[in-house]
């Protein structure tokens, strides 16, 4: 018996000639676990293997050591899920509709309490059908938590949502966490979100996870050759950087700002190296700075799968 | 009501509310109404002898006046019902499509399922809510044009003789479309391929070559309108006489049938990917 809440064991799965997963192993403990990757990486079809909706062709999947392939009514009213596009009844109202979920469930949170978490109370009377995009979204996050899940899956949860909307869902996230030892699963194409709420990272292509860790290590990994160089022209700076020896990738980041990565024997001297290059140009070197950020380590991941 | 009790209700409301919305319910308990209101409204265009004797005898006349009565409440009951059928013909492949087949692709069962339902329940909920609606539907529509034009003499036991077969005949129909909505998981193959085999089959039967009991089993309510009112023009003249352990065995027999059907779709929905 692992204590893994999610353990996946070389999965793999094909539609027609698209290998979806390709031999994905993945263990999660009880955590927030983000799940990034670029679009057709696998995230979808790695949850519907999860929720037991797909069968793998070969390997195996568990949640709370159960098999994913027998989904009995125990096994699903432990999970919450938030599908990327979830279908509710349009001529229900999110109260009649959180209630009836919640007694699918064994335990459940009533549909008043659920509402009043995802800000959507005064809306609780309206037909679904009249809700925003955003308000569907919320509506979609408070019945993944109806059953009073151990483990949440969220499939793109922010998305269709306004900043106040996603600061809310991020910090409902954590806050859920920290009290009931909820864990969660949730894609995201908005890293800095996803950096914001979890504490682990894996890092999805071409259906393998190629990277999983704590967020800290891994921003540190494979960002210590990132830097941020403050100039007074962005541009000009970008111009000056691009046929630099030792400089392997550089890209204006704002009127101020380039983002440059640089081969390891560069990384000693950086500060010293860039003001020689600026001496005698008429732009002015405010400094660099070591930058890493999830969006960083996702773009350079990308970039070498 | 227990937990279980309130669990299974609200499991039921739940799939009611995604699949068919009050207003469908409405909009299809109309058109049955008025499909058998005009239906009933042709009647008098029926060719009915009446054959009064010279002299008047109060009795006599009594009886053909009787006659004619029992004549025009079984036409009307077979016109209403009837042309009833022939919409949820068209009706059910439809509404299996719309609200079953195409719920694949709209991710209404890929919601449904990701809760703790059993994939069982959730077919046989949505089968069950999609028979008692069109049996409803069917029945109020046939019972109201007879209710309102033909008040007081609307014979229980003939209308029964009607109405039964006419439920186990939506039952199968229902099972068909449901097993071919859950192999193809498509919404237009589900609608063509319902309203072909069943206008198919329709148009088939009245071939010599094709047994009897085929047409008793596939379309018990051909039948039962043969047995009760046996006169060319009934859908099922061309199967010569029929008795009523024939209309008996169809019954039994397309219910098995259907029941057959639903327990393979129940087996290949278990088995599909969502």
């Amino acid at each position: 018996m692992s204590d893994y809440v999610i353990s996946v064991q070389d999965v793999t799965k094909s539609f027609g000639n698209v290998k979806a997963l390709d031999g994905l192993s993945l263990d999660m403990e009880p955590c927030i676990l983000g799940l990034i990757g670029p679009n057709g990486a696998g995230k979808t079809t790695l949850i519907r293997v999860l929720l037991g909706l797909i069968k793998p062709d070969s390997g195996s999947a568990s949640i709370f050591n159960s098999d994913t392939s027998n989904t009995s009514r125990d096994f699903l009213g432990r999970i919450g899920v938030l599908h990327e596009n979830p279908y509710f009844p349009p001529l229900m109202t999110p109260r009649q509709y959180l209630t009836d979920v919640g007694f699918l469930y064994p335990q459940r949170v009533s549909a008043d309490e659920l509402l009043a978490m995802v800000g959507l109370s005064d809306a609780a009377d309206r037909k679904i059908r009249n809700l925003s995009a955003g308000m569907k979204r919320r509506l979609g996050l408070a019945q993944a938590l109806a059953g009073k899940p151990k483990l949440v899956l969220l499939d793109e949860p922010t998305s269709n949502l306004d900043i106040t909307g996603r600061d809310q869902v991020l910090r409902l996230i954590v806050e859920i966490h920290q009290q009931g030892k909820v864990s969660f699963l949730i894609t995201s194409h908005i890293l800095s979100e996803l950096e914001r709420a979890c504490h682990q990272i894996a890092v999805i292509v071409n259906g393998k996870i190629v990277e999983q860790g704590s967020l800290d290590e891994l921003v540190e990994k494979h960002t210590q050759c990132r830097f941020r160089v403050i100039s007074s022209d962005s541009l000009k700076m970008e111009k000056i950087l691009k046929d630099e020896q030792g400089i392997i990738d550089v890209f204006v980041d704002g009127s101020k700002s380039v983002i440059i990565e640089v081969s390891p024997d560069y990384v000693e001297n950086i500060e010293s190296h860039l003001e020689e290059l600026v001496n005698g140009s008429d732009i002015k070197f405010y400094g660099v700075e070591n930058t890493g950020t999830l969006e960083d380590m996702f773009r350079r991941l990308i970039g070498h799968e | 009501m227990s937990e279980n009790q309130t669990r299974k209700f609200s499991t039921h409301r739940l799939e009611i509310n995604m699949s068919y919305p009050f207003p469908t319910i409405v909009g299809l308990l109309s058109l049955f109404i008025f499909v058998a209101s005009i239906s009933l409204l042709n009647l008098p265009d029926f060719d009915l002898d009446i054959y009064l004797p010279i002299g008047w005898e109060p009795i006599v006349v009594g009886e053909e006046l009787a006659r004619v009565i029992r004549t025009l409440t079984t036409r009307a009951a077979v016109a209403s019902i009837l042309n009833s059928f022939y919409i949820s013909l068209l009706l059910i492949p439809l509404l299996i499509a719309f609200n079953f087949a195409l719920s694949f692709s709209n991710g209404q069962i890929r919601t449904l399922v990701s809760y703790p339902i059993e994939k069982r329940d959730l077919l046989l909920v949505k089968s069950g809510v999609l028979f008692i609606l069109i049996v409803a539907t069917v029945t109020l529509g046939g019972v109201f044009g007879l209710v309102f034009f033909y008040p007081f003499t609307i014979d229980v036991v003939v209308l029964g003789q009607f109405l039964v077969p006419l439920w186990i005949t939506i039952f199968l129909m229902i099972a068909s479309c449901m097993f071919i909505a859950v192999l193809s998981r498509s919404a237009p193959v589900t609608a063509v391929g319902g309203i072909g085999v069943w206008f198919g089959i329709y148009v088939l039967l009245p071939l010599q070559s094709i047994p009897s009991f085929i047409v008793n089993i596939l379309y018990p309510i051909f039948s039962a309108m043969n047995y009760v009112n046996h006169e060319p023009g009934s859908p099922g003249y061309f199967l010569g006489t029929t008795s009523i352990n024939d209309v008996l065995l169809g019954c039994g027999a397309a219910l098995a049938l259907g029941a057959l059907l639903l327990y393979l779709s129940v087996l290949v929905f278990r088995r599909l990917e969502v």
